[in-house]
C-alpha cells in the first residue's frame, strides 16, 4: 500500500464529495465523501474522514468514521480511532485497539478437521 | 486463582464455569463460564459460547464470545460466532463469521457521519437497508428515510384542519345554549329535557300560516304527522 501512495489520489480535509468515486488507482480520502466508493486499487480512509458510502476496494484501511458496507478484497484494516458501522467483507481483516466495528462480519474458512462446515 | 489448562490431546463433553483463568489446547464441546482469563490456543477447539473477563483466541471458536472486558484475536483464529466485549481486537489472519458489538458502538449513533442525508435515494436507501439487516437498533436510518416521505405528502396536513373545524361547530352551540338557560332556570339535569317540547311547537307552527293561492288543507298534508294534532 505505501508503495502505491504517491500516485494515490487524495481528497483533502476541507473538501466534501456527494457522488460515486469509482474507477482504477489508489485513493485516499481525508474528507467527507458521501456515495459510493467502488474502487481496484486500495481506499484509505484518513483520520479526519467522514464518509457516507458502501467502499469496495482492494485494501481497505479506515482510520476515520465511515457508514457503510465494506468488501476489501484483501485486507481491511481499521486503525485506532477507526469508527466503522456496517457489514464487513474481507479475505484479511486486522481491528486495531481503539478501533470500533459495528456490524457484521463476513470471511471465508474453514474451521478445519473437526470442525462443522 | 490458579490457571487451569486443558492440554492439546484431552476432549471435554460438557460446560466448564468458575473462577480463575483458563488455557484451552484441546477440545472442549460445551459452554465455557468464568470471571477470569480464557485462551484458546492455535491447537485449542471450543464448541460453544465462551463468556470471561477478557478472552484471546489464536485456535477456533463455533459460538459466541463474551467478554466484560476485552477480546483479542490473533492470527490463525477462527471464529464462527457473534463477538460481544468493550473492546475487540484481531490482527492481520484471524477470521471471523459473524456479529461484532463493542463499547464504542453507541457513540456511532450520534455521530456526524449518520445525520449527512443522502440526495439521491438509490445508494442512500442500499446503505440504510444493508446496514439495517445485521442491527438490532437503527435510529439513524429511520432519519435518513424520514425527510423524503415528509415532503412527497405535505397535502396530508389539510384533513386534520377540516376535522377539527367540524367538530368545533356542533359542540359550541348547544354549549351556549344550555348555559343561557341554566342561568333563567334553576337545576342543570331538568335544562336539557326543556329544549326538545319548546323548539318542537314552534316548528309545527310555521307551516301553519296559510298560502294566498294553495291554502291551508295542501300546506298541512306536507306535513303529515301534523294532521292528528290539528
Amino acid at each position: 500500500m505505501s508503495e502505491s501512495r504517491e500516485r494515490a489520489g487524495v481528497i483533502g480535509a476541507g473538501l466534501v464529495v456527494m457522488g460515486r468515486l469509482r474507477g482504477e488507482g489508489d485513493m485516499r480520502v481525508e474528507g467527507v465523501l458521501e456515495g459510493e466508493i467502488d474502487l481496484d486499487g486500495d481506499v484509505s480512509l484518513g483520520p479526519t474522514s467522514n464518509v457516507v458510502a458502501p467502499v469496495r476496494g482492494r485494501s481497505v484501511e479506515i482510520e476515520g468514521e465511515l457508514v457503510g458496507n465494506v468488501i476489501a478484497e484483501r485486507d481491511l484494516t481499521v486503525r485506532a480511532g477507526g469508527r466503522v458501522r456496517g457489514d464487513v467483507r474481507a479475505a484479511r481483516l486486522a481491528i486495531d485497539d481503539g478501533a470500533v466495528i459495528d456490524g457484521v462480519l463476513d470471511m471465508a474458512f474453514d474451521l478445519g478437521p473437526g470442525g462443522a462446515r | 486463582m490458579r490457571t487451569s489448562r486443558v492440554p492439546s490431546g484431552v476432549i471435554i463433553e460438557g460446560q466448564i464455569r468458575g473462577q480463575g483463568d483458563l488455557v484451552i489446547a484441546g477440545l472442549v464441546e460445551g459452554a465455557l463460564d468464568v470471571d477470569g482469563l480464557v485462551v484458546v490456543e492455535s491447537s485449542g477447539q471450543v464448541r460453544g459460547p465462551i463468556r470471561a473477563r477478557s478472552i484471546s483466541v489464536s485456535g477456533s471458536v463455533q459460538g459466541p464470545l463474551t467478554a466484560d472486558e476485552s477480546v483479542r484475536l490473533e492470527p490463525g483464529a477462527r471464529v464462527i460466532g457473534d463477538v460481544i466485549a468493550a473492546n475487540v481486537s484481531a490482527a492481520l489472519g484471524a477470521m471471523v463469521r459473524g456479529r461484532v458489538r463493542m463499547a464504542g458502538a453507541e457513540r456511532l449513533d450520534r455521530t456526524e457521519g449518520g445525520t449527512v442525508r443522502a440526495p439521491w435515494s438509490s445508494t442512500g436507501t442500499l446503505i440504510a437497508a444493508r446496514t439495517a439487516t445485521g442491527m438490532i437498533a437503527s435510529p439513524k436510518i429511520e432519519r435518513v428515510a424520514a425527510p423524503a416521505i415528509e415532503t412527497a405528502h405535505p397535502i396530508e396536513e389539510r384533513p386534520k384542519r377540516s376535522r377539527t373545524a367540524h367538530a368545533v361547530v356542533p359542540v359550541a352551540p348547544p354549549l351556549a345554549a344550555t348555559a343561557d338557560r341554566v342561568e333563567v332556570t334553576a337545576p342543570a339535569p331538568a335544562a336539557p329535557p326543556a329544549p326538545p317540547p319548546g323548539p318542537a311547537p314552534a316548528r309545527r307552527a310555521a307551516p301553519s300560516p296559510v298560502m294566498p293561492s294553495i291554502g291551508r288543507v295542501r300546506a298541512r298534508r306536507k306535513d303529515g304527522v301534523d294532521r292528528d294534532p290539528a
